[in-house]
């Protein structure tokens, strides 16, 4: 199937413009639309998806304005009533040219208000009508019921698989890709009817057990709690089947912040040892402080005597001189001596009472004591003097070695700094360029992400254990129940009946299986050889597989995993190639639309898609809606030989309102 | 559905290991299903509680041997 033209009569930015994509010569399937971002690119997409379905899938950057082209709507005179209108025109091998049209009447308020006036015969949320026609033999023959014949065409479904854009192709295999491509194959099999069979058949068998369990108390008690252990072990499969889904979310994120944290692998280290040093320079220079103080303090307390030094040594010589020769005497305290006498008891024991025998000590101590009278204050400072003198130049004389060692202190100390100082430089210029802030949120993400990932494995567990458990217990009760039914001998019809759905069931679930593994093999081959064929590092990957869990790989020659290593523009040619594989798979013949498919590739990426893209779309009509960075000479040399019709989309935004034409590509 | 799907559906019921009572209820099952597709509400129990009924007429003499 092909589009032969798609027109569009005040539709957003296009006030009346048909497009002609049909090309008589068979090897020309491409089609090219150029335009500027906001030209109406996305709209040719948005015009198609609505005209077939009543829906704009590809809404985004035209959300908020109105379908309606707002310049004629302007010039429209008040009352008057009007359309928007697409129609697609389909060519078909089969039924020939088909006709889809899809129209939504508005009309113009006195005030100028534009309102929409549904019609009677819309089936759509937004009130547009749709009618399809067939060309047979020069007549035109109406349809009836287009919207079941457009979803046999092209299910709504599965139309993301034929009209996409680079942008979501982009993000295709960067989030978790196994759900993505589990539901991909499950869509493109169109197995929901098997899902259907399925729950009828469940619901079937559900019906006549009850009816058979209906005929004994005893086996209508064991047949509820039976069916209160299925929903159990249906609940829990549910909840097992979410926490892998979150499993694989969190190991995917895992895995995405461990890459992210191995391009910095010595950041932690570097940040450890940079704030270790800074706080060993703060300690450091706050024991230089100390060492300073307490040297200034030490000296301050010496200066004076260091300079009276030789008064202080003259000074104490002729103190000690007038000891000698007896000018001075000893120190004894008058009031000692006298307490000394009335107590009649020597410090050294002698009894020196007037009673005492031997009266020699008490006259000594006598004798002292009147000597002391002639003893002066002056005297008294002399010998007080001389004392603080000799200590004086004691301390003087430790002057050098407590000089040194202060010295000594502070160079160990200043060593110290210089040594820390010059690593810290180090450290600071390999910190330069890395975004601590950024890889810090890296780490704690990473750390949550792991954390997840262990309660998730343990509630897996959890839910495993008591599937098991409830699955037992449900066995046990349908042997019990089972056995209770034969003992009755009654419902024997709706037992075998039961028997039946059972047998069914089986074998739907096993089908099912069998041909979503049998698709996800097909596809896994063909986009194997779309990616092999496609990617310009021939060298570097050597294989594509997709596991039973639904898991790509890309196989690096030297063997490992490089999925999460892929750069935007390999990632693009997977999910090209993926979307290639499905594309052939499911066996629609569809026409593709693909909006800025390399707008996100180098040169020579966008260049080798060109090249290969009409390879493995064969016998597809492929329409490519590229801005002018996408469509290079390079771009256009590469798909000359496969185009068949060229556009440019000539964009103009007016006071009111805008005007898109489409006219043949000229550069 | 797409003829390419449903040749693999029928193809996988057909050579699959299941007594033919089981295999011939799928197939018009799935007929069914597809034919009522687009309805949001199928009145489906009647018509499944009648197949079943005829096929299981079938599906007690091949059980063991007719697979």
């Amino acid at each position: 199937m092909m589009i032969d033209s798609l027109t569009l009569k005040n539709y957003r930015q296009y006030k009346d413009e048909r497009i002609v994509f049909y090309s008589e010569n068979n090897d020309r399937n491409f089609i090219v639309i150029q335009g500027t971002t906001g030209s109406g690119k996305t709209n040719i997409l948005n015009a198609i998806t609505w005209c077939l379905y009543g829906k704009e899938l590809h809404l985004e950057k035209s959300k908020g304005l109105p379908i309606y082209n707002t310049g004629l709507m302007d010039e429209l005179k008040p009352e008057n009533l009007v359309n928007t209108e697409v129609e697609l025109r389909l060519r078909d091998d089969e039924n020939g040219i088909i006709i889809i049209t899809r129209k939504l009447n508005l009309r113009k308020s006195e005030n100028g208000e534009i309102r929409i006036v549904p019609s009677s015969f819309s089936n759509s949320e937004d009130g547009s009508e749709i009618m399809m026609q067939r060309e047979v033999d020069r007549d035109i023959v109406t349809i009836e019921g287009p919207e079941y014949f457009v979803n046999m065409m092209i299910p709504e479904k599965l139309e993301e698989y034929f009209f996409f854009d680079g942008e979501r192709l982009d993000k295709y295999f960067t989030k978790t890709s196994s759900e993505n491509i589990q539901e991909a194959v499950f869509r493109i099999s169109q197995l929901e009817l098997f899902e259907k069979l399925i729950s009828h058949l469940d619901d079937r068998k559900k019906d006549l057990r009850k009816k058979v369990c209906s005929l004994s108390s005893k086996a209508e008690t064991v047949r509820e709690e039976l069916e209160i252990y299925e929903k159990s072990i249906k609940d829990a499969k549910e909840d097992r089947d979410r926490h892998v889904r979150d499993l694989r979310d969190a190991e995917a994120k895992e895995k995405e912040y461990s890459d992210k944290l191995r391009t910095n692998p010595n950041a932690r280290k570097l940040e450890e040892e940079w704030l270790e040093l800074t706080r060993d320079l703060d300690q450091i220079d706050s024991r230089i402080k100390k060492n300073q103080n307490n040297k200034f303090n030490y000296l301050l307390e010496l200066t004076p005597p260091l300079f009276c030094r030789d008064a202080i040594i003259t000074a104490k010589k002729k103190i000690e001189e007038r000891e000698d020769s007896g000018q001075i005497p000893p120190d004894y305290k008058k009031g000692f001596l006298e307490r000394l006498l009335e107590q009649g008891n020597c410090i050294c024991g002698e009894d020196i009472s007037q009673d005492a025998i031997d009266n020699t000590h008490r006259m000594e101590i006598e004798s002292l004591l009147r000597k002391c009278d002639d003893i002066t204050d002056i005297t008294k400072e002399l010998i007080t003097e001389n004392a603080n003198m000799r200590s004086l130049l004691d301390g003087l004389g430790e002057f050098k070695k407590r000089h040194s060692e202060y010295i000594n202190e502070f160079k160990e100390f200043e060593e110290e700094r210089r040594t820390k100082s010059e690593r810290l430089l180090i450290v600071e210029e390999d910190k330069k360029g890395l975004d601590i802030e950024q890889i810090n949120t890296w780490e704690n993400k990473l750390d949550e992400y792991r954390k997840i990932k262990e309660n998730l494995i343990k509630e897996i567990a959890k839910k495993e254990n008591r599937i098991e458990d409830a699955d037992k217990k449900a066995k046990s009760l349908e042997k019990t129940l089972n056995e209770e039914l034969k003992k009755k001998g009654k419902g024997e019809e709706a037992q075998k009946g039961i028997a039946f759905c059972e047998d069914c069931l089986k074998a739907a679930e096993d089908i099912k299986k069998g041909i979503m593994d049998d698709l996800r093999s097909e596809i896994e081959e063909k986009t194997r050889k779309h990616f092999l064929d496609l990617i310009w590092k021939k060298e570097t990957y050597k294989d594509i597989k997709i596991d039973g869990d639904y898991n790509i790989s890309v196989i690096h020659q030297s063997g490992f995993e490089g999925l999460g290593t892929l750069s935007a523009g390999e990632r693009q040619v997977l999910a090209l190639s993926f979307m290639a594989a499905l594309n052939s798979v499911s066996g629609f013949n569809v026409p593709i639309v693909i909006d800025t498919p390399l707008a996100r590739l180098g040169r020579e990426p966008k260049k080798n898609i060109a090249k290969n893209l009409p390879n493995y779309l064969e016998g597809k009509q492929v329409t490519l809606l590229v801005t002018e960075e996408e469509y290079t000479s390079e771009v256009r040399d590469n798909l000359s030989d496969h185009v068949g019709k060229e556009y440019r989309i000539l964009f103009e935004q007016k006071e009111i309102g805008s005007d898109a034409k489409v006219i043949p590509y000229e550069r | 559905m797409t003829e390419n799907i449903s040749k693999r559906i029928l193809d996988k019921i057909r050579a699959s290991d299941n007594p033919v009572a089981v295999k011939i209820f799928l197939q018009k099952m799935l007929f069914f299903e597809h034919a009522h597709a687009d309805e949001p509400r199928v009145h489906y129990t009647d018509h499944y509680d009648e197949e079943i009924v005829i096929c299981m007429k079938k599906y007690g003499d091949d059980t063991n041997d007719d697979r």
